[in-house]
Parts: C-alpha cells; structure tokens; sequence
C-alpha cells in the first residue's frame, strides 16, 4: 500500500480570503478610532453598501469570464445600454415590465454576441469584448443624442433607492446575486466546468465538455447581470445616463483580481471578488472621510491593485 | 477470446516533410505488459496517439478484440476500452482529484447541483483500487506532487473500465522512491488483468518489468522481443535502438582542433538540475553533449548562455573569467545558443527572415537607432547565400520555410554575430535527412574557421559522426568523456543509462 502524504493545510494566512478578510478587519478597526463619529455609523455602511453593490454584480459576472481565462471589457457600456433601452421604452409608452424586459435582453444580446463570435471564430475575448465595448458606446450615444432620459417610475426607483426594512434593497438584490454566482461556481456542474476550461481547456475537451457552449454561455451570464445592474443604476440616478457605468470594466476586474481570481483562468474564487470588491469600496469611503483629495483617491486605489498582486504573487512562490 | 486484444495493422503517419510511422504492425496480447523502446523521434509518441484518437493515420486499422474499431477522436478510444496517459498530463491543476476525476460526467442532482460527497467517495474507491489512500480528495491537483498527480492520472483513466492501458514515459519525472511505488500500482493493475503498453526510456525498468518489448526506430518496427525470463541484455536492446549503420553523411573531418582553450566551465551547479559540472572546449573544436531527455544537458548549455542561473560555478572565455547572468552578457562575451525548441525559443516565427537574421545583430546595421535598409538587407542576404536558405526570399516570414530552412536561419543569425563558441542545442531535431547533412557541413565548417562548438543531441549517431569528443551526463552530472578514437556506441549508452537514479532524489 502507499501513503502519499500531502501537504493540506497551508498556514491560514496564506488563503487569499482570509487575509483579505484580515486587511478589511483592520480598515474597520482603524477606522473606527480614526473617524468614530462618522466611519461606523449606520448611514455611512448603508452608503457604502450602495456604492459597491452595482460593482459588485457586475464583478461577479466578470469572474466567471475570468475563470475560463477570458475577459469581458464590454461590461460597463453594457449596463449603460441595458439603461438606455429600457428608459427609452418607456418614454415611448410601452409597458413597464416590456421596457425593463427589453432592457434586460439588450444586454444578454451583448454577452451572447461576445461569446459566440469569440468561440465561432477562435478570437481573443480582449478584442472582441473591446468592439462590443465600443459598439453599446456607440449606440447609447446614438439613441440619447448624449443627453439623459428622465424617467419617473415608483417599481424603478424603489430598486435604485429603496430600502428593505434597514437595508438598501439594491444591497439586497447584490447579496442574492452573489449567493446565487458563489453557489453557482462552487456547488454546480456549470461552476466545476467554467473552472476546467480555464484550467486546461484541452483536458476540458478532451473530457467532452462543449467547450465553446460553456464559454457562449459565462459571457450570456455576464451580459444578464450587467442588464440588472444598468436597471437599478436607471432607478437610482432617476433617468437613463450615458455616461453611466464608465470605468466598470476596469473596476470589476480590478475587484476580482484583487479578491485572488487569477486573469490565466482556472482559478477564481466568488467570495474573493466580493471581498476584492468590498476592500475597493472601503478604501475609497475612508479616504472621503479622511478628506483625501478625490484626485489622490484615484492613484491610492491604483496603488492597492497593484500592491496586492505583488503581494499573491510572492506568496504564490512561497507556497511553491 | 482471442489472445491477441489489440492489433494495430499497417500504421503509416505522414507529417509534412516526415514519415512518422511507416507501416506499423503492433500486437498486445491479453494481460501482457509491453513495451515500446526506440529513441527519441522513433514514433513511440505518435503512435500511442493514433490509438488515443489523437491522430488519425493516412493508412491502416486497429482491431480491438479482433473488432475493427474506428478511433478517430480522444472520446473514441475510451469507447473501445483503451485508456491513454499522455507524456504531458491531462489533468486540470486548479481541479482537486474527485473533479478531475468526474470531469465532463459530473454526478449531480437536479439541474445541476454536484454531488461532491458521492464523487469523492467513488474516487476514493478507485484510488484504494490502486492501493493509494490517505490522502485529501479535497486538495487542488496542482499543490500534488509529480507522482500522486500521475497516480490520479492513472485512476481517472482506470476509471473508466478499460482494458488497455497505455502509458507513455509515466517515470520520466519521479524519483526512485516514487518510481517503486509507480511499478506497485502497475503490477496491481495487471494482475487484476489489464493489457498495458509502457513506453520508457529506463532499460532496467523496461527489462524489470515487461513480457515483451517491441523496438521502433525511424518509425518502424524492428523487432519484438520475448523478455518473459526478465534477463535480456540490455546491449542488445541498444544495438537494436541504434542498429544501423553509420552512414556516410557525415561530412569528412577537416578541421584541426587548436590548442588553446575557447570555453572553460568551473564547478556549474543548479541544485536539483545539473551538479558540479566541469569542461572546455578548444578552439576548431566540436564537443558533444550526450544523455538521455531530461538529464540537465540543455539546462547546462542555458546556463552558459546566460538563459538560466546557476546556483555556482565559473565561466572563462578564452581563459579569462566571465559574468554571465544575461543572454545579452553571453552574447557580448561571444557566445552563441541555436536553442532546442526552434519554433518557442529559436525564431519569430511571425517576422520575416531578414529580420529574424538580424535580430541579435542589431549593432551591426543601426547607427543612432536607425536602421540601414541597405545595410540589414545585405546581412541578410550574404548570409541567405552562405547557407543557402530557400526560398532565398529575405522578406518572407519565417514560418512559410521548412524546418531545415528555419534552423538554417536560427544559425544564420547566430552566424552574423561571429561567436567564439557556438552552442546547438538538438540542431536536427523535427528536420528532413538532406537539411541534417547540411547543417553537418555547417557545423564543420564552424569547426574550420576556428570556432568552438558545443553540440546537444538526442540522437546518437549524429554525435559519433561529427564530434571530435563526447561527454555524457546523466543525472545532471558527467558521468563519462569519450575522445573521437575511444568512440563507442555501447560504452555511451551505458554511461547515459547507469546509475539510474541511485543518487537521484530531487524532481
């Protein structure tokens, strides 16, 4: 008989969400001495609850692209678009549900498009997401002739401003989307074989997984939640913006990244990116109660990416 | 049934330019372990893969329990009860062992919800059916060793009820406790009555282990040898791997080897890689490195080019000592590497072949950053003719030529940069007879002109037939030097193949 011993348990400290957990513990911590009258308030973690909840779904959706080694840089022009759409459908009259329905297709169309074209004709996600990045750009200018689209709807605005009981609903609907992706990507069949591709996508095929289908399909995925966020981001701003949604693409990867999702693929983690996510949003309302210049709030945030990949790939060696 | 399970009948593979197989009969009777022996480039490899599905051959059938079976995909093979464990490893590293395991016929619940508790445990019960146990189905395959991941590698295709199992260079990468425990499984397997093809480099185990041994050599069979007495000699399976004779296509040798010294090594050593190795070379000199895949010759060679840090050592050249920590170093120190992967490491295979000429030679045709049109196009073209690289088109990318014709480039390049030391790393490997002899007279005629050459090759013949000395390492380290009238192509082998592994620990 053989024994192969392994080496399982990995100092706790060297699991990503552990030490991300630990680094927003000690954010909390230093901020509640350094700002106790404004940092722990309920209003403030509402606020910041609002602020990164449209993030973090659009993250989320970014992770599974990630996880199959691709990259999704239409996501923020998606949800403008998805906005767009249905704003105009109800300017035009039509039924509320039609409008947000069509809105929400819009942006499922998207990620469709990205997938297929991506897997019919072998090209890299980079590019193909970077044209459909430009092409919503293009149309969310052409139907808004660059100005907003007011739009009054009490259902629209409840999920943009709402709340359930003390909670943000928008925070509420978040955390239903991120339980659904985590169980998704760590209880499902789906979830094993988005990771498989990513991982070794020849040993994928060669286990007969339809490599091109599941890939069609993350990109869908992500299309679908970039189609809720644009929605509730219509109901808070109480108009369809143009502008809404610049810099998403960036962000969210940022916040996956962070959170220990790898950009090669085959490994992504779904509390990591909400972690990632989350320590983004954290950072950012400490430096405004910090009073940080809003310019030096940017280059911070720069710094933290990039201090943290830094910091993984180090311990990646280690562990090696 | 039959005695005989597999027949595999006049497999031909055709790859532009090679014959990989040419006329394959093979036979594995049932609940035999046979072996497939031959250098490398033989088309061991290959013709596993036309059983896994991988390829699919111009000619010939395979018959399955005296069935013919159509295997023209990876899927196929498992419908016919053929299982294939590939040199490069088919696993996903992020995956833990049951996910492996169950990739793409996943238990689960539902739409979709797995069932992880039952997957573990029916890989729990495959892997004890190896005798493996204790150990966290849970852990991602890549924190694994080499030999537990072959090991799940070995089980995820046990899995799948087959009665064939092939295995191509399973020990290639294990230490010798890890090989013991290898050779365990594999005995299990057998005895419980698989039919396994074992292809292997290791003699010993070869002769240890197998019923029969079939050679290849040049995509053919030789031979088929009975080993049920486990005691044949192990000469004569070498004499049958090499066989043929020395042809004459090795060019005459002309050139005088000079008295002084080109290249001095000291000490190299790269824990776990290559230790303590200690050489020179004469100027008009061609060293030969022999040895088995894997035993640290290109890694030595690396190293001297700056490519790959050694822990310690010295390099002099030209008897003065030498910084090396960059091919650029290298390079300014007149050092040259022609690398083993022509296509990853050799050229831009995406640039024309002007300017993958002129590439490390950029001194010579820019002033100030400009670079001379007329300048570039005559090194290149002065060296298209010196060579005769065809089609003799400087524009052309470099990947439209034949792999000769891009090997000649990778020289050329090298060539213009007039080195002091020329190292070839696996110069013919992948390339057609006629573009070998060439790049033989080039290799001489480098010699002549003063220049010290080191050459790494795999193939046996072709350092007898063009080295003035060989060195053989095995393990990472020297284990014999041969002069040009000491040559001996069993004496060579025995130094590349003995003590196998005895002091060998580290991966």
């Amino acid at each position: 008989m053989i024994k192969m011993k392994q080496n399982v348990l990995k100092p706790l400290f060297l699991k990503r969400e552990s030490s991300m957990a630990l680094i927003l513990v000690a954010i909390f911590l230093a901020m509640s001495i350094a700002r106790p009258d404004t940092f722990r308030t309920q209003d403030n973690i509402f606020n910041l609850m609002k602020q990164i909840s449209l993030i973090s779904i659009i993250a989320v959706g970014q992770t599974f692209v990630l996880a199959t080694g691709g990259i999704d840089l239409s996501v923020g022009y998606s949800l403008g678009l998805a906005g767009i759409v249905t704003t105009k459908f109800f300017e035009l009259g039509i039924s509320p549900w039609a409008a947000i329905l069509l809105g929400l297709s819009t942006s499922v169309l998207i990620g469709f498009l990205n997938g297929a074209v991506i897997t019919a004709f072998n090209l890299p996600p980079f590019i193909v997401t970077l044209g459909m990045a430009n092409i919503a750009r293009g149309l969310t200018y052409i139907i808004t002739k660059g100005f907003p689209i007011a739009l009054e709807n009490e259902f629209v605005w409840e999920l943009g401003n709402g709340y359930w009981g003390p909670v943000p609903i928008m925070a509420v609907i978040m955390l239903v989307l991120a339980a659904g992706s985590t169980y998704l990507l760590n209880s499902t069949r789906f979830g094993t074989r988005v990771i498989a591709i990513g991982g070794n996508e020849t040993a994928a095929m060669l286990s007969g997984i339809n490599v091109k289908g599941y890939k069609t399909m993350v990109y869908t995925l992500a299309g679908l939640l970039c189609g809720i966020a644009g929605i509730i981001m219509v109901g808070r701003l109480n108009a369809g913006n143009p502008n809404a949604g610049l810099n998403f693409d960036t962000d969210s990867i940022a916040a996956a990244v962070v959170g220990g999702t790898a950009m090669s693929g085959g490994d992504a983690t779904m509390i990591g990116t909400l972690l990632g996510s989350l320590l983004l949003g954290v950072i950012k309302n400490a430096l405004v109660l910090l009073n940080v210049n809003m310019y030096w709030q940017t280059v911070v945030v720069g710094l933290i990416i990039i201090v943290v990949c830094i910091f993984d790939s180090y311990t990646r060696v280690k562990k090696k | 049934m039959s005695d005989i399970i597999l027949k595999m009948r006049g497999i031909t593979k055709r790859f532009p330019g090679v014959v990989a197989l040419d006329n394959v009969d093979f036979e594995l009777r049932r609940g035999e372990m046979h072996a497939l022996i031959g250098e490398n480039g033989a088309g061991k490899s290959t013709l596993m893969k036309v059983l896994g599905g991988v390829y699919t051959p111009n000619e010939g059938r395979i018959e399955i329990n005296g069935k013919e079976a159509a295997i023209t995909k990876p899927l196929d093979s498992i419908a016919n009860k053929v299982g294939v464990i590939y040199q490069e490893f088919n696993l996903v590293p992020t995956l833990n062992v049951a996910e492996n395991m169950f990739l793409g016929r996943e238990k689960i619940r539902g739409p979709g919800h797995l069932r992880k508790s039952e997957m573990e445990r029916q890989a729990a019960k495959a892997m004890a059916q190896l005798g493996v146990r204790d150990f966290d189905l849970r852990t991602k395959v890549k924190h694994m060793s080499v030999a537990m991941q072959q090991l799940v590698e070995i089980g995820k295709a046990v899995f799948d009820d087959i009665d064939i199992l092939v295995m191509d260079e399973p020990t290639a990468v294990l230490t010798e406790r890890e090989t013991k425990g290898l050779f365990q499984v594999v005995q299990k397997l057998k005895d419980d009555g698989m039919s396994i093809i074992y292809i292997s480099h290791r003699l010993e185990e070869v002769i240890e282990l197998c019923d029969r041994m079939t050679v290849l050599r040049d995509g053919r069979i030789i031979e088929t040898i009975d080993n049920r007495d486990r005691n044949t000699e192990k000469d004569y399976i070498v004499k049958k791997m090499v066989g043929r004779e020395l042809g004459n296509y090795f060019p005459a040798k002309t050139a005088a080897i000079r008295p002084d010294t080109a290249l001095e090594v000291r000490g190299l050593t790269r824990k776990g890689t290559y230790e303590n190795v200690s050489f020179s070379v004469k100027k008009g000199e061609i060293l030969g490195l022999s040895g088995l895949v894997g035993a640290g010759r290109t890694e030595i060679v690396k190293s001297i080019f700056g490519a790959d840090r050694p822990d310690r050592g010295e390099i002099l050249v030209d008897g003065v000592p030498v910084s090396i920590r960059t091919p650029n170093q290298a390079k300014k120190a007149g050092i040259a590497l022609v690398p083993e992967d022509r296509k990853r490491e050799g050229v831009v295979l995406g640039m024309s072949l002007r300017d993958n000429i002129c590439l490390p030679n950029h001194e010579q045709i820019c002033r100030l950053g400009h670079v001379s049109r007329k300048k570039r196009l005559e090194l290149a073209e002065r060296y298209i003719k010196d060579l005769q690289i065809r089609p003799g088109d400087p524009d052309r990318q470099i990947k439209n030529f034949s792999g000769g014709n891009q090997q000649k480039g990778v020289i050329a390049k090298w060539l213009a940069a007039s080195p002091k030391v020329m190292i070839l790393d696996e110069p013919t490997r992948g390339i057609d007879v006629g573009a070998k002899v060439e790049i033989y007279n080039l290799i001489n005629g480098l010699a002549a002109n003063g220049t010290a050459v080191i050459v790494v090759s795999s193939e046996l013949l072709e350092l007898l037939g063009i080295c003035d000395r060989i060195l053989v390492v095995n393990h990472g380290r020297i284990s014999g030097e041969f002069d040009r009238e000491h040559f001996s192509q069993d004496a060579i082998m025995q130094a590349s193949f003995d003590m196998g592994g005895t002091e060998h620990e580290g991966v």
